[in-house]
């Protein structure tokens, strides 16, 4: 069977794709969040003791997107190894705030000292697809009530 | 070259924390690809590896100090003849000596590791990227002995 040749992955890609995840995660942009992994992703998250099913993950952060009222990140320099033709490492830092709406008051999340992994791999088609992500804190996040007014 | 197996990249790396916990300096070293990057359990940002290593070795590899580390189920993912990603829980425990003779003792009971793995030119299986976290707060605790 002929494979279609595919160029090399480019930084510029992958950083695109690093701010076009985020800006699903801080609601700016309606792209179908599951499409940015591969069916065989692993997460590791928040305070989950080991990796997880990508699957599960999304499901997660779907519902919590749907419960956002506001959301900002600032990102930090984004390093990029490309290794080989189909794999890059995206490695950087983010400044993540949150507001989540909740039954009993909305509550403000802020992560300062984000340290984000995604491990991106081509699929079939030539897109990059995440294969793997470690998104962890340098410090607490700090979880807060908004007061009501 | 021939593909990765997921069993080498286990057996890789059983020796990275094996080299780490016997204080197997320059072996520990060669573990590592020479652009590699690191986050360490609490950095604020990635390092190149070179530098986490010099770092480990000043602190957790002296005769006053220790690592122990007991490993959970090593998750492998081949991306591609040449990288391989693991992702594993681990049980982690460490005494550092720094520089002034003060030392430090943590333990991580949910310690969280990545490494992703890449052939290097004579086909060795090396670190690339390593990123490292706890699910809980690491508490410290200064030894008085």
């Amino acid at each position: 069977m002929l494979l279609p040749v595919m160029a090399r992955i480019s930084p510029e890609q992958v950083r695109s794709e690093v701010h076009r995840f985020w800006q699903v995660l801080t609601c700016k942009s309606k792209d179908p969040f599951e499409e940015f992994y591969s069916p065989d992703a692993t997460v590791i998250t928040g305070k989950a003791k080991r990796a997880e099913r990508a699957q599960l993950a999304v499901a997660r952060r779907k519902r919590e997107i749907a419960q956002t009222s506001d959301a900002s990140v600032e990102l930090g320099a984004i390093d990029v190894e490309i290794v080989g033709d189909q794999v890059a490492i995206a490695s950087y830092t983010y400044n993540f705030r949150r507001i989540r709406k909740r039954g009993d008051g909305d509550v403000r999340r802020h992560t300062p000292h984000g340290r984000a992994t995604h491990v991106f791999q081509r699929d079939a088609a030539g897109s990059l697809r995440i294969a793997h992500e470690h998104l962890s804190s340098a410090a607490p996040t700090g979880v807060q009530p908004v007061p009501r007014e | 070259m021939e593909k990765i197996s997921a069993e080498q990249v286990r057996d890789r790396v059983q020796r990275f924390w094996n080299a780490f916990s016997g204080k197997a300096k320059s072996e520990f070293e060669d573990m590592y690809l020479p652009s590699a990057t690191v986050f360490a359990v609490d950095g604020r940002r990635s390092e190149l590896g070179r530098l986490t290593v010099v770092r480990r070795a000043r602190e957790l590899m002296s005769q006053s100090s220790s690592v122990t580390a007991r490993l959970g189920t090593i998750e492998v993912q081949l991306l591609s003849p040449e990288v391989a990603v693991t992702s594993y829980p681990l049980h982690f425990c460490t005494v550092r000596s720094m520089p002034n003779g003060r030392r430090y003792r943590s333990e991580i009971p949910y310690l969280r590791a990545t490494h992703v793995f890449a052939r290097d030119g004579e086909g060795h299986l090396r670190i690339i990227h390593e990123h490292l976290s706890s699910a809980e707060p690491v508490v410290v605790q200064e030894l008085t002995q």
